[in-house]
């Protein structure tokens, strides 16, 4: 399902309406972007007259779940997929809605939703990989154990699948099979660095020193093996709108992954290349890291929408007075004070002239 | 067979009942309130302190409490608020305190963090260092009153310093001072904001500065430190140290210091022969979690919660990441025990803090605290304008005996809303209960007092024990009970986040009511045996040949 932000915002209005007289509204606390599309949404609906059926229904509380959960405002979305589910029992929205139990630690709901997917979809085996990996979480080892080795027979090559089984076969104390586990999965994705870790654990129970450092080494990250969900990536590919990542953005930064926090900018970017706020914040972080190649190249696309951006020539002087430009960093920040004199830019101006005095 | 064995042995001496805690800091007198020096601009800092310590400065018998203050961040200068010092004033089960901190020669000079307590000059009496931004402090007791003493190993200037453990690390009899480092800071009006959502100035994340190498002062004698860091090893590695405890983690008899490290591996320094220190924390499996990922860890607490008598440790982290339990396994090699033991999913949501094991009912297993607050804005308070956004409610996990914990919230240890940092236990009433003291950033603490009873409305059975050796505290002992209820237990000050515990030792009991013989190792290595201890009250043992 291919969604655009528009069709977000006109799956808003209507679930909005339908809360007006249905369900309760739940707008506060999420982010000021989503708020303000949210709040655009539900007064346009206000003059709708709208008589749909529960199939719709249902789809719309779905599609703003997701939205949520895109937002990573879980509860908010179990709130909008349990409302679809009492519209009509769709797999998708359980499905969903597992995954947001999930993030809230609260896992025998999670698996209470999966077991029901599970039922209603039974070839997928990435369904049966969640239901493994939540049954772990709730230290169900053997149905953990039996819900892994279902998606292994769906398919051979999920190595996810056999790192997590490998987790059960270690809680199990069954090392010898766990190291046959993880070497099927480091065969398969050999630069997932959980898969060494974990090899380096098991050698070690196995008693061989030795084979575990040679592990510890090669674990040259802390990556888990990729896999590839349509449903969650049904949830990222729905919010088109430039938010989502940017909120991505934040929290990757905010947890310091720095990378993510980029390749988030640049998605967003992507969606929305005249954004100047967007591009002011991805600005920001090449910054921050000292990326002023790149920086410098994102202010030029800045100065083609907003040159009169007061952040943009705070950021310039920024820029060039970490390449030692001193003059030029003058010219920039007396030009950011022109336009809006900041605490940061006046700051940033006195440091200048004060290099500038020692010339 | 030795399923039921079991099960018979929990239920005939591991008798739960109700967990009832009343938090009383107004009503005895506890008036502190944090202050973050937060304007508005969302420094990091702000967010970060402070601690809280249980001791006895008196020798009066009665815990006292200490509270780190923070104070305003961008102008110094002027009269500052200042730590303040508590002095236990009760008299039977009613918790009174009275602020003594005019009279006792506190006084701030710099931006407080975290409080470390112990006998650095074995004079008899417990000495308090503070960890601060800026310069660190020490404060030597002499009974009545402080005495700030100007160290130069300790008060290195511009270093961030949270939480710290005093141990003997090389078994010269004086207490060594470990101090872990969070990160660089520049001066405030050097400060660049972060935004969120581009727009929104938030609280830049740690990866925005560069850590600190940890420090380690070796006791010469008298409470004069040395800077050693360099030479044993320490500053080889350099993570934004939180949370730190000493115990024996590889079983050598040797102490090791295990640091927490935000958004980074955690440290496990295992003594090496020569008194150098050596990093082995990944191989040891307490570096990353069991899936191997390196979590944001603040708070850290050790114990042998499995009652198997080696070290466990248990960390707090941030949002998303679970909390995370180390199981001791054998030969120094541990095990995340995080989600067989109920400890995980439900930590999740929360950024753990300071965190604490004890019994919370002596009912003769391990329970778990953990002091919550977010260190990233939420949004919903943020709407309602609510400062710091950071709010989140405490946690208390119930041990049940047979490797599970369920969190109870029906607690006041869970009731308030707050951005919770340090926790330090204690017996404030001498009641053989350990009771709770909460520090809040930009709030007030919270004195939770314990009144928990078993399933028949009486109280469990406990054995209260302070260790001494040498004139002071033997930290380091460790003491531990064979019969019934098995339990090892260390005579500590150090864990939780930037706080520092009552190092005296309570045993829950359960409903045995026999006398209990008590087993210790001191910190040197000699073994003794207390036999016949009466229960229901606290013993002071002395080393018969320190």
């Amino acid at each position: 399902m291919q969604l655009s932000a528009k069709c977000a915002v006109g799956a808003l209005a209507f679930v909005v309406v339908m809360s007006h007289s249905v369900h309760a509204v739940f707008l506060e606390g999420i982010e000021e972007p989503l708020a303000t599309i949210a709040s655009a949404a539900y007064e346009a609906a206000l003059t709708s007259d709208v008589n749909l059926g529960p199939e719709v229904v249902a789809e719309r509380w779905g599609e703003l779940g997701m939205l949520m959960q895109a937002h990573n405002l879980h509860e908010q979305a179990i709130t909008a997929y349990s409302n679809a589910l009492t519209e009509i029992a769709d797999p998708r929205w359980l499905y969903l809605r597992s995954i947001a139990y999930g993030e809230l630690g609260q896992v025998e709901k999670s698996v209470d939703d999966l077991i029901l997917v599970t039922s209603a979809i039974s070839d997928v085996a990435i369904i049966w990989y969640r239901l493994g990996q939540a049954m772990l979480n709730a230290d169900r080892r053997s149905d953990a154990e039996r819900a892994l080795t279902r998606a292994l027979e769906l398919d051979k090559d999920l190595a996810i699948a056999h790192m997590t089984l490998a987790d059960v076969q270690i809680l199990n104390a069954d090392f010898a099979g766990a190291k046959a586990s993880l070497l099927r999965a480091y065969e398969i994705q050999p630069y997932a660095g959980q898969i060494a870790y974990r090899m380096a654990r098991v050698e070690r129970e196995l008693g061989d020193l030795n084979t575990s450092q040679e592990w510890i080494r090669r674990r040259a990250n802390q990556f888990a093996p990729t896999i590839e969900d349509s449903m969650l990536s049904m949830v990222a590919q729905y919010s088109t709108n430039p938010t989502f990542f940017i909120s991505a953005a934040r929290r990757a930064w905010e947890r310091g992954d720095r990378e993510t926090a980029l390749d988030a900018y640049r998605r967003a970017i992507a969606l929305d290349p005249e954004n100047a706020e967007n591009l002011i914040g991805f600005a920001q972080l090449l910054t921050a890291l000292n990326r002023n190649d790149e920086a410098t190249q994102v202010l030029d696309s800045l100065e083609k929408v907003a040159p009169r951006e007061g952040m943009l020539w705070y950021l310039r002087a920024v820029v060039l007075l970490e390449k030692d430009l001193v003059l030029a960093a003058q010219n920039a920040i007396e030009k950011a004070m022109e336009i809006d004199p900041t605490p940061q830019a006046v700051a940033l101006a006195r440091e200048i002239r004060q290099l500038r005095s020692y010339d | 067979m030795r399923a039921l064995l079991y099960a018979w042995v929990i239920c005939a001496f591991y008798v739960h009942g109700d967990i009832e805690f009343r938090e009383v800091a107004v009503e005895a007198g506890v008036d502190f309130v944090h202050q973050s020096g937060a304007i508005g601009k969302r420094w990091t800092l702000e967010i970060t302190g402070a601690g809280i310590a249980l001791l006895d400065y008196d020798g009066d018998g009665k815990l006292d409490i200490w509270v780190v203050q923070g104070g305003p961040l961008k102008d110094r200068s002027g009269e500052l608020p200042s730590d303040r010092l508590y002095r236990n004033v009760s008299e039977g089960s009613e918790l009174k305190f009275q602020d003594v901190t005019g009279t006792v020669g506190l006084g701030a000079e710099y931006y407080g963090m975290g409080v470390v307590t112990g006998d650095v000059d074995n004079d008899g009496d417990t000495d308090v260092i503070t960890l601060n931004f800026g310069r660190n402090q020490l404060f030597l007791n002499w009974g009545s009153r402080f005495e700030k003493r100007v160290d130069e190993a300790l008060m290195k200037p511009s270093e961030w310093s949270i939480s710290g453990s005093l141990a003997d690390l090389n078994d010269d009899g004086w207490l060594d001072l470990y101090i872990a480092n969070y990160m660089e800071f520049p001066p405030i009006d050097k400060y660049k904001v972060c935004r969120r959502l581009s727009t929104r100035v938030g609280y830049c994340a740690p990866s925005n500065f560069d850590p600190t190498p940890d420090r380690l002062l070796l006791n010469e004698g008298n409470g004069v430190f040395r800077d050693v860091s360099e030479e044993v090893g320490i500053q080889s590695a350099a993570e934004r140290g939180m949370g730190v405890v000493v115990d024996d983690l590889n079983g050598d008899g040797s102490p090791d210091i295990y640091v927490a490290n935000d958004m980074a591996m955690n440290f496990l320094w295992l003594n090496q022969s020569g008194g150098t220190f050596l990093n082995d924390a990944l191989l040891s499996g307490v570096a990353v979690n069991g899936h191997g990922m390196r979590e944001a860890s603040m708070g850290v607490a050790v114990s042998d919660w499995d009652r198997d008598f080696d070290p466990d440790l248990f960390l707090t982290h941030d949002i998303k990441e679970s909390n995370t339990l180390y199981s001791y396994e054998h030969a120094g090699w541990f095990s995340d025990q995080s989600i067989q033991s109920g400890l995980a999913p439900p930590s999740l949501p929360k950024t753990g803090f300071g965190t604490v094991f004890f019994d919370a009912e002596n009912d003769g297993d391990l329970d778990v605290f953990i002091a919550n607050g977010s260190v990233s804005m939420i949004d919903a308070q943020l709407s309602r304008r609510i400062e710091p956004p950071l709010r989140q409610t405490n946690q208390l996990f119930v041990n049940d005996g047979a490797g599970k914990f369920a969190e109870n919230d029906a607690t006041t240890l869970s009731q308030f809303e707050e951005v919770s940092r340090g926790v330090a236990m204690g017996d404030l009433d001498n009641d053989g209960d350990v009771d709770l003291v909460v520090s809040n950033n930009d709030g007030p603490v919270r004195v939770h007092q314990n009144l928990s009873i078993n399933s028949s409305g009486e109280r469990n059975e406990w054995l209260g024990v302070r260790l001494l050796t040498l004139g002071r505290d033997a930290i380091g002992a460790v003491a531990w009970l064979e019969g019934e209820i098995k339990e090892r237990k260390v005579v500590r000050t150090d864990g939780s986040y930037a706080s520092a515990h009552d190092p005296r030792l309570v045993f829950g009991l359960g409903r045995t009511s026999t006398s209990q013989t008590l087993h210790v190792k001191w910190p040197n290595g000699v073994k003794e045996t207390f036999s016949d201890l009466a229960i229901n009250k606290y013993h002071e043992l002395t080393q018969s040949t320190p």
